[in-house]
């Protein structure tokens, strides 16, 4: 049996290759497999497995917390469309030569310079009841607004934070760089045409950088799904009661509080299966795109 | 020859002091505390004393976080069968939970077990059980009170020699203090209700608090449905300080009533936010203590809540120098260790010849008398790891939000033990 890969290509891409092959298997297909051997066991993250089979499963989808869990992920998720248009939006504005533009984009950078923790703990401070923004609010003789307290505020106020002002910065240099490989001429047409800004963003640019866009959407579900722990974690710890309590935090809620690793492993797995899906979704757009 | 002679004495010395050189590792997450009263002083004096009478021992004393990070990094040392010699943990569930890496203290401790209280003992023997293995040896009792601001009482038309035993009384002093233009109950975050809660179930049910674990007694019983619809009115009624709620740390409420926010304050008997704490902050003589509110169908009344040991040192079973562990928690627990870190933080120790201080302070004498008279157990560290955050939860949607009604909060409450 000849190898014809090795014949036409020779050993060299394999050695090459080899270094990032045993990073993936260490690191990510090493983990996933323990993590899914974990899940049928109960263990608490250190010392012996006890074979459980499916049990874990069984008491992941009979607990509420987990369906609670799912239900707010489900929420951040619906913030996303918000936050392309959001993003789309203020870079457009930008783009069309808005005085002083580089200052905002400078400005609306700055939350992804600083860490999620601190942004966590900034905002702890600003939105609680006797924080500034209630202050303002109570001086100009408004309603004290808990943030924190209400479930309602405080799911929509981690969202808002998250999913749409710190991926702005983000954003906004990511949509200008897709903009700027527009051709002038397209826009110069349009406006001989008549159209108006939001004609224009619509029917030119939109179309023009719907690649981008897909790829936006993408990165902001694996963001929702896997990427809000530190904010979540210091600004609500999962609460007020499990009002802000995802699905990733609570992976870390049952293995790391309550050490319930083999349980916290069958929460991964689902995880997993929702980061799998996104990502086969990202793959099959990226070759649709490049055909 | 004679060089040669030296340069061998020498290297032998060497060698023999290297070898005599130990360094015992000690993790606590108290250790951290260095603002007056706080736990690292009373720790530097005692590991400077346990130093000196073993020359060539060098503690190696480490401020880890509080929890619950601090047991993630336990978790973490047990997942590498390797660190600390000695570490710090919460009896009760806490204790339990890891009790597979921590030694059975029970065969070096008999000389000093009976120094003890049995309440102590009871409680750092696996799953609370008198004759289980003893995997810790508690430096602290530990339990929850109300403390009360004399002068604020007296300005509200209080007595402040007298503080309110009875619901009713209670509620009538929330609504002076209130209309007097204090805070009546300072808040700190939702360990208020937790702590309160706590105060008002074993006063409800004295000696028999542990059937509420063992399932004997529903938590859907008049008494617990009486104590957590009095939490409720308080917050209803707005005599719990609103914005404490969304505070991020419970010390921040410890650190407003110390600066006189507020009439009242559900505190700890040891540890943090303890009688020491008030008095030393806003004076002796104007700190007043009452354990609990009395409910008229309670049989029971003025039970102090007490956990028969508050933290505890326990020896890893990883340990390469468990013997000089084992000597350096008995050090810290018992005689001059125990005294000194009772004097110095304010903590009640569950060791009878340890002393420490009190002279000068009325707000501990009346605890002292208390604990005297009737005791209840605490029932929440009869629970699983992480029972807490799930209790915490609940006290955040019934009473800050208004999520659940009180039925389906006391319905929650029985699900938990299931767990």
């Amino acid at each position: 049996m000849r190898n014809r890969g090795l014949e036409r290509d020779g050993i060299a891409p394999y050695v090459f290759l080899a270094p990032l092959l045993v990073l993936l298997v260490a690191f990510i297909l090493y983990p996933v497999i323990m993590n899914l051997v974990a899940s049928f066991t109960e263990w608490k993250g250190y010392g012996p497995m006890k074979w459980i089979g499916l049990a874990n499963y069984r008491s992941m989808l009979a607990d509420q917390a987990f369906w609670t869990s799912i239900q707010n992920t489900a929420i951040l998720v619906c913030y996303i469309p918000l936050s392309v248009a959001v993003t789309v939006f203020v870079s457009a504005l930008l783009r069309e030569g808005l005085r002083g533009w580089q200052v905002y984009r400078a400005v609306l950078y700055i939350p992804n310079l600083l860490g999620l923790v601190i942004i966590g703990v900034v905002f702890s401070i600003y939105l609680r009841d006797d924080g500034p923004i209630n202050l303002t609010l109570r001086w100009a003789g408004g309603p004290t607004l808990r943030f924190l307290i209400s479930p309602w505020l405080a799911i929509n106020s981690i969202a808002i934070i998250k999913v749409i002002w710190i991926h702005l910065g983000f954003g906004l240099i990511y949509f200008l760089a897709a903009m700027n490989g527009i051709d002038p001429g397209v826009y110069e047409a349009a406006i001989i045409d008549g159209a108006g800004f939001f004609q224009t963003l619509w029917r030119v640019t939109v179309p023009s950088i719907r690649f981008a866009i897909e790829f936006w959407v993408v990165f902001n579900f694996i963001e929702v799904f896997a990427r809000m722990f530190s904010l979540i974690y210091t600004l609500t710890q999962g609460g007020p009661g499990y009002a802000t309590f995802t699905l990733e935090y609570g992976i870390f809620i049952q293995g790391f509080a309550k050490f319930r690793v083999g349980y916290s492993s069958a929460w991964a797995m689902v995880l997993f299966l929702f980061c799998a899906v996104i990502s086969v979704v990202q793959i099959r757009l990226m070759r649709r795109s490049s055909v | 020859m004679i060089k040669r002679s030296i340069l061998s004495f020498a290297l032998v010395a060497l060698c023999a002091t290297g070898l005599a050189a130990q360094t015992l590792t000690v993790w606590d997450f108290k250790y951290s505390e260095v603002n007056p009263g706080g736990a690292q002083a009373p720790m530097k004096q005692i590991d400077a004393l346990f130093q000196q009478k073993n020359p060539g021992v060098t503690v190696n004393h480490v401020a880890q976080p509080l929890e619950p990070q601090y047991y993630q990094i336990i978790q973490a040392a047990a997942t590498a069968n390797q660190g600390p010699d000695v570490a710090m943990f919460h009896p009760g569930a806490r204790e339990y939970g890891f009790g597979d890496i921590l030694i059975d203290l029970t065969p070096f401790i008999q000389d000093v077990k009976n120094q003890f209280t049995a309440a102590s003992i009871a409680m750092v023997s696996m799953d609370g059980k008198v004759g289980a293995p003893i995997k810790l040896l508690p430096m602290t009792m530990q339990g929850f009170g109300i403390y009360y601001n004399k002068a604020y009482f007296k300005k509200a038309g209080l007595n402040p020699d007298q503080p309110p035993k009875t619901a009713a009384q209670f509620l009538a002093a929330c609504e002076k203090l209130k209309a007097a233009g204090f805070v009546p109950v300072t808040v700190g975050q939702t360990y208020t209700i937790d702590f309160l809660l706590r105060c008002l179930v074993a006063n409800a049910y004295g000696p028999n608090v542990a059937g509420l674990k063992d399932g004997s007694q529903k938590y859907t019983d008049p008494l617990f449905k009486e104590s957590v619809r009095f939490v409720k009115t308080l917050v209803d009624k707005g005599y719990l300080e609103k914005d404490g709620f969304s505070r991020p740390y419970f010390m921040d409420g410890i650190d407003k009533f110390a600066a006189g926010t507020g009439g009242m304050f559900v505190g700890l008997l040891s540890d943090v936010g303890n009688w020491k704490r008030f008095s030393d902050a806003l004076g002796a003589d104007n700190i007043g203590y009452f354990p609990t509110i009395n409910f008229p169908d309670s049989k029971y009344k003025d039970q102090q809540v007490a956990q028969g040991a508050g933290i505890g040192y326990g020896v890893m079973t990883w340990s390469k120098n468990q013997k000089l562990a084992v000597a350096y928690v008995k050090f810290a627990t018992t005689g001059e260790g125990a005294g000194i870190y009772a004097s110095m933080t304010g903590a009640l120790s569950p060791n009878s010849a340890a002393g420490g201080s009190g002279t000068g302070y009325p707000a501990l004498k009346t605890i002292q008398q208390y604990l005297k008279g009737g005791l209840a157990l605490d029932y929440l560290p009869m629970f699983y790891n992480g029972y807490e955050d799930d209790t915490n939860r609940l006290n955040d949607r019934l009473f800050v939000t208004g999520e659940l009604t009180v039925d389906q909060y006391i319905a929650e409450y029985q699900k938990l033990i299931t767990k």
